[in-house]
């Protein structure tokens, strides 16, 4: 931190302690550190709300926040950039990143909760520091009414919980749909993900729009030597049984089996307990209108399960990016003005919209909610 | 206000250099608007994207939705920025005379 930042009392509190300080990595960087104290002492940001900008060459990925305190900055533009799927930079990119946020930024990088890296920069300094990033592999996007940058958890690259390659998932829908993310065409956004199990680490069935979560539809497989070794091993059998939530797990005393019209096919005993495996039969669920956002009428909701059950053979995609790309048409052609995807669906109905996208609607979770919906 | 300076006449732009008086639009008023965001030349395919704008506004009062735009002219939406480079709403529709547009274009 700069001496002359002596004076921020309020930054230098968050300096306390040994765990990592955000305030350390503003303070040495070229962030206007006093924008921050002056929101911590006013109580609230000095930054104002922002806004996309109008930079010729740059339909998206631009934006900007404003500044209550234009005699501290006048504003805020920033590039938002797309993160490879998974979330993985290597060291290599990564400086080349540096490079980039040290040469035309605050030599400051922001790793975005939505899943996007951020470099503060000016309005002028963008197009050559996206011709940069560019020369890095990297590319801008995922801002305004586009469709945002198609996040993934690390998937079997570095998984052993993977159903299915999410990060390849991501990476094939991100590319397909490029233009989307770089050209704000939509009525809203759009954001999406994949995760490669039910464990959902991405959360994004609750906070995507879009979300395509790794499913088992056969049952989870018991191995009867790894469990008695495990049990051995002072494994928590009974705690086991009563972590189902279907109480589909039943230990006759020597044996447990699953029973299959209980089972819904979630991760939890297979996250308890090593010697239950997931199901061999996998492929992606659909699920579809997940928002956190307390706009519009429903508020904060979980998707729709569109589709329950997507086969994937061979690493191909195809299916699932005609369904993707199906759906964006339909709800762009459809929604209303600022419509996101949960409340266009809650209006129209699910039902519509699988009959517009030529699905059979299968009604027995309906039917039978309990029961197994694949 | 400010203005441009079209073959010695001064048509007059507000503050986003958008025609303050759309019935004032020509031919030689749009090439002159399209040198202000990065247009040098008027081809047969920005004609078509004008036209249309024109002729949809004329019609219902407001500039198009961005979807009904590309689907009218056939044009991609990233094809829309190729020949504009400032996109549908600040290039086209400033070039085709229109106010500048609230909505979604």
């Amino acid at each position: 931190m700069p001496e002359a930042s002596q004076k921020y009392t309020f930054c230098r509190t968050l300096l306390n302690g040994p765990s990592p300080s955000h305030v350390r990595e503003l303070g040495n960087s070229r962030y206007p550190l006093a924008m921050y104290e002056q929101g911590l002492a006013a109580g609230e940001s000095a930054y104002d709300h922002g806004g996309y900008i109008n930079i010729p060459e740059l339909p998206s990925g631009v934006g900007v926040r404003n500044s209550c305190r234009p005699e501290i900055i006048e504003e805020s533009a920033y590039l938002r950039i797309l993160q490879p799927a998974g979330g993985w930079l290597s060291a290599g990119t990564l400086e080349k990143l540096a490079a980039c946020a040290e040469t035309y930024g605050k030599s400051l990088i922001h790793f975005t909760s939505g899943g996007t890296i951020e470099i503060y920069t000016t309005r002028e300094q963008m197009v050559p520091a996206v011709r940069e990033l560019n020369a890095a592999g990297l590319d801008v996007g995922s801002t305004g009414n586009d469709l945002r940058c198609l996040t993934a958890c690390c998937g079997p690259a570095r998984c052993d919980a993977a159903l299915i390659d999410a990060p390849a998932l991501a990476t094939y829908l991100g590319q397909r749909f490029i233009d989307e993310q770089q050209y704000p065409g939509y009525p809203q956004k759009v954001k999406s993900g994949v995760s490669g199990c039910p464990n959902d680490c991405t959360r994004a069935m609750m906070q995507k729009d879009h979300s395509f979560i790794g499913v088992y539809r056969d049952l989870p497989q018991i191995n009867s030597e790894a469990l008695l070794a495990w049990q051995e091993a002072g494994g928590d059998l009974k705690g086991l049984l009563a972590s189902c939530p279907t109480e589909a797990l039943v230990w006759t005393g020597s044996t447990l089996a699953v029973d299959p019209q209980k089972c819904w096919h979630c991760m939890v005993c297979i996250n308890l307990c090593p010697a239950i495996r997931p199901g061999r039969e996998r492929g992606v669920a659909w699920v579809a209108g997940g928002k956190y956002g307390h706009r519009g009428p429903q508020g904060p909701m979980v998707g729709y399960v569109l589709v329950p059950f997507i086969p994937i053979k061979d690493n191909d995609y195809t299916t699932i990016g005609d369904l993707f790309g199906a759906f964006l048409e339909l709800w762009a052609d459809n929604a209303q003005k600022k419509e996101r995807v949960g409340d266009f669906i809650s209006r129209v109905g699910p039902l519509w919209v699988i009959k517009e996208l030529g699905l059979n609607a299968v009604p027995q979770i309906l039917i039978s909610p309990g029961r197994n919906g694949f | 206000m400010p203005a441009i300076n079209v073959g010695g006449i001064e048509i007059e732009v507000d503050e986003d250099g958008f025609i303050a008086d759309p019935s004032k639009w020509n031919e030689a008023v749009a090439k002159a608007l399209a040198e202000t965001e990065g247009v040098t030349e008027l081809t047969e395919n920005h004609w078509k994207v004008v036209n249309y704008l024109r002729q949809y506004y004329q019609q219902f009062g407001i500039a198009p939705m961005i979807r009904k735009l590309c689907k009218e002219t056939g044009f991609s939406l990233k094809e829309i920025y190729d020949l504009f480079p400032s996109g549908p709403a600040k290039g086209a529709c400033k070039i085709a005379g229109l106010p500048k547009p609230t909505g979604c274009v």
